[in-house]
C-alpha cells in the first residue's frame, strides 16, 4: 500500500467511523475502492478504530461479500440458489469453469474474469440466472455461456 | 415543503393522479430486476431514440414502474392513451416495440396480437388513484381474464407494476400515507396495536409470529430509545418477494413501519438490505429522501410531536443473518452471529435496547390494515392465518412469478392453477416450500391449503414465501444434498449441532448419491435431524434438517434406489449412470454406443449393439413413446437427439442390406424354459433366455407371434414386414413357438411346471374394459381391441358411415386412424380435456390432420338403437372443476345431456388383464387385479413361475414390456444357474467396439426430423405414415450427440 | 461496542431475588445469574466444554453440552444453560432423558470432527472431552487417550503391535500404563473415525495392517468387519 492509497482509507475510516455498523461499512467501502481487502488494509483499519485485527479479520471472513484476494476485471457470479439448481445452475457453472479454465473463487491468468457463486440473486423467475458486474442475464442457456463473455472480452482489445 | 394536514396531503394526490392518468400517450416499462435483466432496458434507450427520431419526444411519456409478477411474460410494456384503459404487452423486443409505437401509441389501434391483457379493473382494495375506469378495447382480455392472475388478490402488490416507485406523489395518489396521517393525528398508539391485533396479522417472514401482540411486548418496555427494523435480507435462495415489493412499491414499507415505530414508540428505524439487491437500495434511499423532504420522516412528523428517522444497513452476504438476533449482531457492525434467546429483543435488542424486527411483507400490509380496518382485513383469508400471502412460484413452472394470495388456497390451486403446471409437459415431482428450512412436497399432498399450520402438519414451513416446483428430472437426494450443502456453507459455526451435525448429514447423502450409502444411513439421516433440529441453538440449526426429512418421508424409494440399486432414476446423481438415455431406457440400451457407431457409419454394428438390449429394434424403433428423449442433455443446449429415428434408421438399413445382425449366443446348457404369451414381453425373455443357451418354447393362444404388436398396432404405424422380420430372426435362434395353444384349455399350468425348469408367464392385458351402461351389448357396439384385432386380421364387419370412438388413449386414436382410412366419418368423444388425454400427442396431432372430430367432456350414458342401422350415443356433458393433485381437472356432471347418431360405437376406454384366462392357482391376482409376483418376479403359488409384462404392471409401453422381459430373463437364470450366465452374456455386449472421444460439438444444430407422407396419401391406405431418415440426415443427426458416457463421468 | 455487549443488558438491572427448581431442588437465586452459575453454586452438576466463568462474553452456548431441559417458565424444549437467564418460576431439568441423548449426541459429533491422535495432544490425559466420553458411554476414545506412555514412551514408537489406537477404553489403559502393549481385549472400538486414525498411525509407521488385523481378531472376531472396511477404504487411498 503505497501512501496515496494509505490516505485513501483513512478518508474512508473517517467517514464512517461514527455510523453504528462502522466496521462493516468501512470494509465495504474500501472493497469498493481497492477491489479486495488486503491483509495491510484490514490491519490499518483495526488500528484506525483501535480494535483488534482479528476482529476486523473476523468480519471478513464471515460475510461472503468481502474478497481477500483481488479478483478479475470481470466478475462473474453463478447464482445457485434453488430454482437455479433445479434448472440446472451447476451445468452454467461448469460451462464458465470450463471456458475460462477456473475454478469458483479463482481469476484467470489474463485478470479477466473472476468467477464467484452466489446464494441467490432474486431473479428466480429467470433461473438460470448469472451476473456479470452487477448486470443480471436470465434464462441462460449452456450454449450461450462463451457468447455472453464474448462483449466483455473485446473491451480490454 | 411538509405535509401537515389533510389537505396537503391531498393536493400531492392529485398531482399524482395526473401522472397515473396522464393527458398524454403514456408508454410504461417494468423495470424491476428481472425487467432489466429481460432486457427493457435496450427497449427503454431504443423508444427514447426511436421517439427522437420522429421529433415527438415531448408528445409521449415514458415511464418505468416496478414488478407485476408476471416474470414469464418480461419484457412487459404498457401503453397508457387517454380515455382509454391501459394496456399491457408481454415478450416484448425491438421489434414489437416499434409496432406497438407505431400502431397503438401513435396510431390508436392495439396491436392484437402481441397484446396479453388489459387493467379493466385495479386490483388495489383502496380506493385511491385507480387506473381503471376508462373505455377497454374490444375483444382483449383483461388482467383478471388471465389464468396466472385469476386466483390472485392483490394487497400487498396493489401498487407494484402500476406506480412508478421512484414517485412518492403517484403513491400518495393510491391512498399513500393516508394511513400514517389517521393513526399519528387521530389514533392512539394503544389504539393502533389494537387494530393490529385484531386484524390478526402474523409475521411474514415465516415464523408466522402475531405482529400485534410482538408490538405490544415491545411497547411494554420503558426505555429512552427503541428501535424498530425491517429484514430486508430476503437469504433464502428461490425467493424474491421482498426484492419486488421494495423495487415496485418502497414507500408502502416506509409507511408501514412510520405506524409501527408510533405504535411501540420508537425513535430510529433500520432497514437490512442485502447488498445483492443494488436497484432495491437505490429506491428504498430515494424514498426515504423524499419522505423526509415532505416530513414524513424525521421530526415532528406531520405536524405531530413524534419524530423517527429510517437508516438503510447492507448486508453483506450472509443468510444467518435473517435470524433476528444474528441481524442485530450485523447491524451492530459485527459478525452476524446469533445468540440464545431469552433476553427476546422486545426486552433487550439491538444495543441491549428493546427492538422490533418484521418482515418487509408484514411491514407492507400495516398501511392497509389501518386503512381499511381490521374487520376488512380478518374477512380475508382463513381462522388463524388472515390476509394474503405473496410467493415466489419459481422452478420448472409454465408461468413462473410473484403470487399474491389469500391464505386457504390450495397448493394445486396455485401450481396448476395459477401456475400452469410443470413445463414441457414433464411430470409434477414436488414443490419445494420455505427454502433451506422447508421440504418437498409431494403429489398426493398438494390438496393442502396454504396457512402457516397447514404447511407445518406436512413437514415443511411457509417460509417467507418462495416456492420452488420440481420435476421428475430432479432428484429428491440431490435436492437434499443441496440444502445441505447450502446450510454447511452458511452455518454461522458457533454451536456443535449445527456447524458438525449438518456437515456429516452432508457427506451422508454425498455418499448415498455416489452409490455408496449404507442400508442404515436412511435412519441414521432421521436420528442426526431429529436431534440437530432439537439442540441446535438458532433457527438456521433448528430447521435445516427439514428437507432431509420430509424427502425421507415423501420419497424414501428414492434413498432405496440410490442405496440399494444404485440407480438415480431422474439421471441427476452422475456417479450412478452413464448417460441419460441409457439411464432412462427401462430396458438399459446403450443409445451413446449406436449413435457413435451411425457416425463411424458402421450400421450393421449399430444394429447388432441395439439388439444386445432389445430384441426388436426396428419394431420399438417406430412405436417407441422414447422417454430417453425428454431426458436428452442436447435438449437442454437446443433439441433433443432423435433417437427413436436413429433407431429405426441403423435396423432398416440393416434390413435392406439384407443383413440379419449375428446375436451372440453362449453354449446350450440343456435345461427348458417354458414361456406363456408370444407378446413383446415373452418374446423378449425367450431372446435373451436362448442367447444364455436355454431351451425355450413360447406359447401363444393367438394364430402368430406378436402379441398386442401384430393385433393392436395398426400397419400405418409398424409394417407387418418388418415385425415378421424381427419376429422371424428371434426364432432362427432355435425358439420354439407353439401357435393356437392356450395354457389352460390346450395345454395345463401344472403339466408345463412338471416339464420346464422354468416358466414365463407374460400374457398381457388382453380384456377390454367395460362400459357397463345400456346398450353396450347392442351389435355394432364394439371394443378397442377387439376391432384393432379385426381390422389387423381382416375380419371387419360392415360398420356404417358414422363411427364413434370413446376413449382417449393410443387405442383409441389407432382405431380411429385405422376406421379413417377405411372411409368411415369418425368422432372421438372422450370424457376430460384434450389435454388430460392419455394417447402420444404426436398421435393425437396426425388424427388431427387426418380429420377425425374430436368432442370433449362427454360420459356415455346409453347407447339406443334409433332404426334403420342407426344409434344414438347419449352422453353427459361434463364441466371442468378446480385442478386434482395430479393436476388434471376434476370433472362433474352437469345437467345437460346430448345425443351423437352414427352407425357404430367403438368402446376404446381401457385394457385389464383377461382374469378368467389367467390359472386358478391360490394367490395368482392380487389386490389390484393383476398377477402379483415378489421382487424377483416370481408368483407367490410356485417358485418355477415367474411373471412380468402387462399381465403384472398394467397396460404399459412396448419397451416397458422388453424391459420387463429381460429382467424375468435374469432372473429365471439367478434360479437356474445362479446368474453366472446373464452375467456373461452381459460381458458379449462389451464386445462392439466404437470411438471414445467427446465430439466438441456444442454448436447449434438443428434436430433432423423424417418427412412424412402427406395427409392426401394417407388416404385409404395403410401405407407406413412416418419415413426412414435418409442416410444424410441420420448421420448428420447422430453426429449431435454430446456423448454425456464421456463427460459426465467422474 | 465491545461482543457480546447486547447480552449484557441484563446484567445491568437491580438485584432480585427469583424463585427457580433445579431438578427436584427449589433454589432461591439473584435474578441476574443464569441457570448454570445457580447449578454450581448448589453443587448440582452440569457438564460443559466451552464455558469459562471468566469470559463472559463467550456465553454464547457454543458447545451445547451445558444443554438443560425447560419444563416450565419458558418456552419447552432444550436450552443451553449457561446463556439461560433465571427467571420466576423457571423449572429445568438437568438429566433427564432428551439432555442425555443430546448430550451424547452432541459427544459423538464433537469427536466425528476431532483429531483423536491423543498421543499428541497437549492434555496428556487429563482430557474432559475423554471423560464426558465415557461418562456418556460414547464410545469414540481409544485406549491411547489414556495412556501415560504417550510422549516418548509409546509403545507402537518402540516397535510393539499395541492395539492402542483401536481398542475402546473401558480399562483405564491399565496394560499400556503399566508398559504392556495392548493386547485388545476390550474389543475394537464401534467407531469408524476412531479406527480411521487408529489404521493411518499404523499405516504411518509401517506397521503392516495383516499383522494387526490379526491380533485385533482375537478378541474381537465379531467386530473386524469393520476393521476390514476401514483399511481396505485406507488401502485404497493410498494406492489411489
Amino acid at each position: 500500500m503505497n501512501e496515496s492509497q494509505k490516505k485513501e482509507l483513512d478518508e474512508i475510516v473517517e467517514k464512517y467511523r461514527k455510523l453504528p455498523n462502522a466496521k462493516i461499512k468501512i470494509l465495504q467501502e474500501t472493497q469498493l475502492k481497492f477491489d479486495y481487502l488486503s491483509g495491510e488494509s484490514m490491519r490499518h483499519i483495526a488500528e484506525a478504530l483501535g480494535v483488534s485485527y482479528t476482529e476486523i479479520y473476523g468480519i471478513a471472513t464471515f460475510y461472503s461479500f468481502f474478497n481477500l484476494s483481488p479478483p478479475g476485471e470481470h466478475t462473474i457470479n453463478v447464482c445457485l440458489g434453488t430454482s437455479c439448481h433445479v434448472k440446472g445452475g451447476d451445468e452454467i457453472l461448469e460451462e464458465l469453469q470450463k471456458t475460462l479454465g477456473v475454478d469458483v473463487g479463482e481469476t484467470t491468468k489474463d485478470g479477466l474474469f473472476s468467477i464467484k457463486t452466489v446464494r441467490c440473486l432474486g431473479c428466480c423467475g429467470l433461473s438460470p440466472v448469472i451476473d456479470i458486474d452487477g448486470k443480471t442475464f436470465g434464462r441462460v442457456k449452456k450454449a450461450k455461456v462463451s457468447g455472453l463473455l464474448e462483449p466483455y472480452r473485446e473491451v480490454k482489445e | 415543503m411538509s405535509v401537515r394536514e389533510m389537505k396537503e396531503l391531498e393536493d400531492i394526490a392529485s398531482r399524482g393522479a395526473k401522472k397515473i392518468k396522464p393527458e398524454k400517450p403514456m408508454l410504461v416499462f417494468g423495470a424491476g430486476t428481472c425487467g432489466v435483466a429481460s432486457g427493457c432496458g435496450d427497449l427503454i434507450d431504443f423508444a427514447r431514440e426511436y421517439l427522437k427520431s420522429k421529433g415527438i419526444e415531448n408528445e409521449v411519456i415514458l415511464t418505468s414502474v416496478g414488478c407485476n409478477g408476471m416474470c414469464h411474460a418480461e419484457p412487459l410494456v404498457d401503453v397508457k392513451l387517454p380515455g382509454r384503459v391501459r394496456l399491457t404487452y408481454s415478450s416484448v423486443d425491438v421489434d414489437k416495440l416499434k409496432r406497438i409505437i407505431d400502431e397503438h401509441l401513435l396510431g390508436g389501434q392495439p396491436v392484437r396480437e402481441f397484446a396479453l391483457a388489459q387493467l379493466t379493473e385495479d386490483p388495489s382494495p383502496l380506493p385511491y388513484g385507480r387506473v381503471d375506469g376508462d373505455d377497454p378495447y374490444e375483444g382483449i382480455p383483461s388482467y383478471k381474464d388471465l389464468p396466472f392472475l385469476a386466483g390472485q388478490r392483490r394487497i400487498v402488490l396493489r401498487n407494484c407494476g402500476i406506480i412508478d416507485p421512484e414517485d412518492m406523489e403517484q403513491y400518495i395518489a393510491r391512498g399513500g400515507y393516508r394511513a400514517a396521517f389517521k393513526a399519528l393525528h387521530e389514533m392512539s398508539p394503544e389504539t393502533v396495536i389494537d387494530e393490529v391485533k385484531a386484524a390478526g396479522l402474523r409475521g411474514r417472514g415465516g415464523a408466522g409470529f402475531p405482529t400485534g401482540l410482538k408490538w405490544e411486548l415491545c411497547r411494554k418496555e420503558k426505555s429512552d430509545e427503541k428501535y424498530v427494523i425491517c429484514n430486508a435480507d430476503e437469504g433464502d435462495p428461490g425467493a424474491y418477494m421482498n426484492r419486488a415489493e421494495i423495487e415496485g412499491d418502497p414507500h408502502s414499507l416506509i409507511e408501514g413501519m412510520i405506524i409501527g415505530a408510533y405504535a411501540m414508540g420508537a425513535t430510529h428505524g433500520f432497514i437490512y438490505v442485502r447488498a445483492e439487491y443494488p436497484l432495491a437500495i437505490a429506491r428504498l434511499k430515494k424514498a426515504i429522501a423524499q419522505a423526509s423532504e415532505h416530513g414524513l420522516l424525521g421530526k415532528n412528523i406531520m405536524g405531530t410531536d413524534f419524530s423517527f428517522d429510517i437508516r438503510i444497513v447492507e448486508g453483506a452476504g450472509a443468510f444467518v443473518c435473517g435470524e433476528e438476533t444474528a441481524l442485530m449482531a450485523s447491524i451492530e457492525g459485527r459478525r452476524g452471529e446469533p445468540r440464545p434467546r431469552p433476553p427476546f429483543p422486545a426486552q433487550s435488542g439491538l444495543w441491549g435496547k428493546p427492538s422490533n424486527i418484521n418482515n418487509v411483507e408484514t411491514w407492507f400490509n400495516v398501511p392497509v390494515i389501518i386503512e381499511l380496518g381490521p374487520k376488512w382485513f380478518s374477512s380475508i383469508g382463513r381462522e388463524k392465518s388472515k390476509g394474503t400471502k405473496v410467493f415466489s412460484l419459481v422452478g420448472k413452472i409454465n408461468r413462473a412469478g410473484l403470487v399474491e394470495i389469500p391464505f386457504g388456497t390450495r397448493l394445486k390451486e396455485v401450481i396448476y392453477g395459477i401456475g400452469g403446471g410443470v413445463q414441457n409437459g414433464k411430470g409434477f415431482k414436488a414443490v419445494q416450500t420455505g427454502g433451506p428450512s422447508g421440504g418437498c412436497i409431494p403429489t398426493d399432498k398438494l390438496d393442502t391449503p396454504i396457512d402457516y399450520e397447514g404447511l407445518t402438519a406436512i413437514g415443511s414451513i411457509l417460509g417467507s414465501g418462495g416456492m420452488v416446483v420440481m420435476d421428475e428430472d430432479n432428484c429428491m437426494v440431490d435436492v437434499a444434498k443441496y440444502f445441505l450443502s447450502f446450510t454447511s456453507d452458511e452455518s454461522c459455526g458457533q454451536c456443535v449441532p449445527c456447524r458438525v451435525g449438518i456437515t456429516r448429514a452432508k457427506e451422508i447423502t454425498e455418499r448415498i448419491s455416489k452409490g455408496m450409502g449404507r442400508k442404515e444411513d436412511i435412519a441414521l439421516l432421521e436420528d442426526l435431524a431429529r436431534q440437530i433440529n432439537r439442540d441446535s441453538l438458532c433457527g438456521l440449526g433448528q430447521t435445516a434438517p427439514n428437507p432431509i426429512l420430509t424427502t425421507i418421508k415423501y420419497f424414501r424409494n428414492e434413498y432405496e434406489e440410490h442405496i440399494e440399486k444404485h440407480r438415480c432414476e431422474a439421471s441427476v446423481c452422475a456417479s450412478l449412470f452413464s448417460a441419460p438415455c441409457e439411464n432412462t431406457c427401462p430396458a438399459g440400451t446403450n443409445v451413446y454406443g449406436y449413435i457413435q457407431l451411425i457416425v463411424e457409419k458402421r450400421f450393421d454394428e449399430a444394429y447388432e449393439l441395439n439388439k444386445e438390449d432389445n430384441p426388436m429394434p426396428a419394431v420399438i424403433g417406430r412405436i417407441c413413446e422414447h422417454t430417453c428423449e425428454l431426458r436428452c442433455n442436447r435438449g437442454k443446449l437446443d433439441e433433443p437427439i432423435a433417437i427413436r429415428e436413429l433407431k429405426r434408421y441403423c435396423a432398416d438399413k440393416t434390413i435392406a442390406a439384407g443383413k440379419h445382425a449375428t446375436a451372440k449366443m453362449l453354449d446350450d446348457v440343456g435345461r427348458k424354459v417354458a414361456i406363456i404369451g408370444g407378446g413383446p414381453s415373452g418374446l423378449s425373455a425367450a431372446y435373451f433366455l436362448r442367447r444364455m443357451g436355454y431351451d425355450i418354447t413360447v406359447f401363444e393362444r393367438m394364430h402368430e407371434l406378436g402379441g398386442l404388436l401384430r393385433y393392436a398396432v395398426p400397419e400405418y404405424r409398424l409394417p407387418r414386414s418388418v415385425l415378421d422380420r424381427e419376429i422371424d430372426d428371434l426364432l432362427a435362434l432355435g425358439i420354439r413357438a407353439k401357435t393356437d395353444c392356450r395354457v389352460g384349455s390346450d395345454v395345463s399350468i401344472n403339466a408345463l411346471i412338471n416339464d420346464y425348469d422354468a416358466v414365463y408367464v407374460s400374457i398381457g392385458c388382453q380384456k377390454n374394459r367395460n362400459l357397463d351402461i345400456e346398450g353396450e351389448g347392442l351389435p355394432n357396439v364394439y371394443s378397442g381391441l377387439n376391432l384393432l384385432e379385426r381390422i389387423n386380421t381382416g375380419t371387419l364387419p360392415d360398420l356404417g358411415k358414422e363411427v364413434i370412438v370413446l376413449g382417449g388413449g393410443n387405442v383409441a386414436i389407432d382405431g380411429a386412424r385405422s376406421l379413417r382410412r377405411l372411409g368411415h366419418s369418425v368422432t372421438i368423444a372422450y370424457r376430460r380435456t384434450e389435454e388430460d388425454m392419455p394417447a402420444y400427442k404426436e398421435e393425437i396431432r396426425a388424427a388431427k390432420d387426418e380429420g377425425i372430430n374430436f368432442e370433449f367432456l362427454l360420459v356415455p350414458e346409453k347407447i339406443v338403437d334409433r332404426g334403420n342401422g342407426t344409434l344414438g350415443a347419449i352422453f353427459r356433458k361434463m364441466r371442468t372443476e378446480e385442478y386434482r393433485v395430479d393436476g388434471k381437472l376434476a370433472i362433474t356432471p352437469t345437467e345437460s345431456t346430448v345425443e351423437l347418431k352414427c352407425n357404430s360405437v367403438v368402446a376404446a376406454i381401457g385394457q385389464e388383464l383377461d382374469v378368467s384366462q389367467a390359472f386358478s392357482e391360490k394367490n395368482t391376482i392380487g389386490k389390484n387385479n393383476l398377477i402379483q409376483v415378489d421382487e424377483q418376479q416370481r408368483c407367490l403359488f410356485s417358485p418355477k413361475v415367474f411373471a412380468g409384462g402387462e399381465a403384472v404392471t398394467g397396460p404399459k409401453s412396448a419397451i416397458e414390456a422388453i424391459a420387463q422381459g429381460k429382467k424375468a430373463a435374469e432372473n429365471i437364470d439367478v434360479l437356474l444357474s445362479g446368474g453366472e450366465r446373464y452375467e456373461r452374456l452381459r460381458a458379449l455386449r462389451e464386445e462392439i467396439k466404437y470411438r471414445m472421444e467427446e465430439p466438441h460439438n456444442e454448436e447449434r444444430m438443428k434436430r433432423e426430423t423424417p418427412i412424412e407422407l402427406s395427409v392426401p396419401e394417407r388416404h385409404d391406405n395403410f401405407r407406413e405414415v412416418v419415413k426412414v431418415l435418409d442416410d444424410e440426415k441420420a448421420v448428420r443427426e447422430a453426429r449431435r450427440c454430446l456423448r454425456c458416457d464421456l463427460a459426465g463421468g467422474e | 461496542m465491545r461482543p457480546g455487549a447486547a447480552s449484557d443488558a441484563i446484567w445491568l438491572g437491580a438485584s432480585e431475588m427469583v424463585h427457580i427448581k433445579i431438578n427436584d431442588r427449589d433454589v432461591d437465586c439473584d435474578a441476574n445469574l443464569r441457570v448454570l452459575d445457580v447449578a454450581l453454586k448448589e453443587g448440582i452438576d452440569i457438564p460443559t466444554l466451552c464455558y469459562n466463568p471468566f469470559l463472559d462474553a463467550v456465553r454464547t452456548a457454543r458447545c451445547r453440552m451445558c444443554l438443560v431441559e425447560i419444563v416450565a417458565g419458558g418456552k419447552p424444549g432444550v436450552q443451553s444453560s449457561c446463556a439461560l437467564p433465571v427467571s420466576e418460576g423457571l423449572a429445568v431439568l438437568t438429566n433427564s432423558k432428551a439432555v442425555y441423548e443430546a448430550r451424547r449426541m452432541i459427544l459423538e459429533l464433537t469427536l466425528s470432527d476431532h483429531m483423536l491422535d491423543c498421543r499428541k495432544c497437549a492434555t496428556s490425559g487429563d482430557c474432559t472431552l475423554a471423560e464426558l466420553c465415557e461418562e456418556y458411554d460414547v464410545d469414540g476414545v481409544p485406549v491411547c487417550s489414556e495412556c501415560r506412555n504417550k510422549r516418548g514412551g509409546c509403545l507402537l514408537s518402540r516397535g510393539e503391535m499395541c492395539l492402542g489406537p483401536i481398542t475402546r477404553d473401558y480399562c483405564s489403559a491399565f496394560c499400556t500404563n503399566s508398559g504392556y502393549r495392548c493386547g485388545g481385549c476390550c474389543t475394537l472400538s464401534s467407531s469408524r473415525s476412531v479406527l480411521r486414525y487408529g489404521v493411518k498411525q499404523y499405516m504411518d509407521m509401517g506397521v503392516p495392517l495383516e499383522e494387526v488385523r490379526k491380533a485385533a481378531s482375537i478378541f474381537s472376531s465379531r467386530e473386524i468387519e469393520l476393521l476390514d472396511e476401514v483399511m481396505q477404504e485406507l488401502e485404497g487411498g493410498v494406492k489411489a
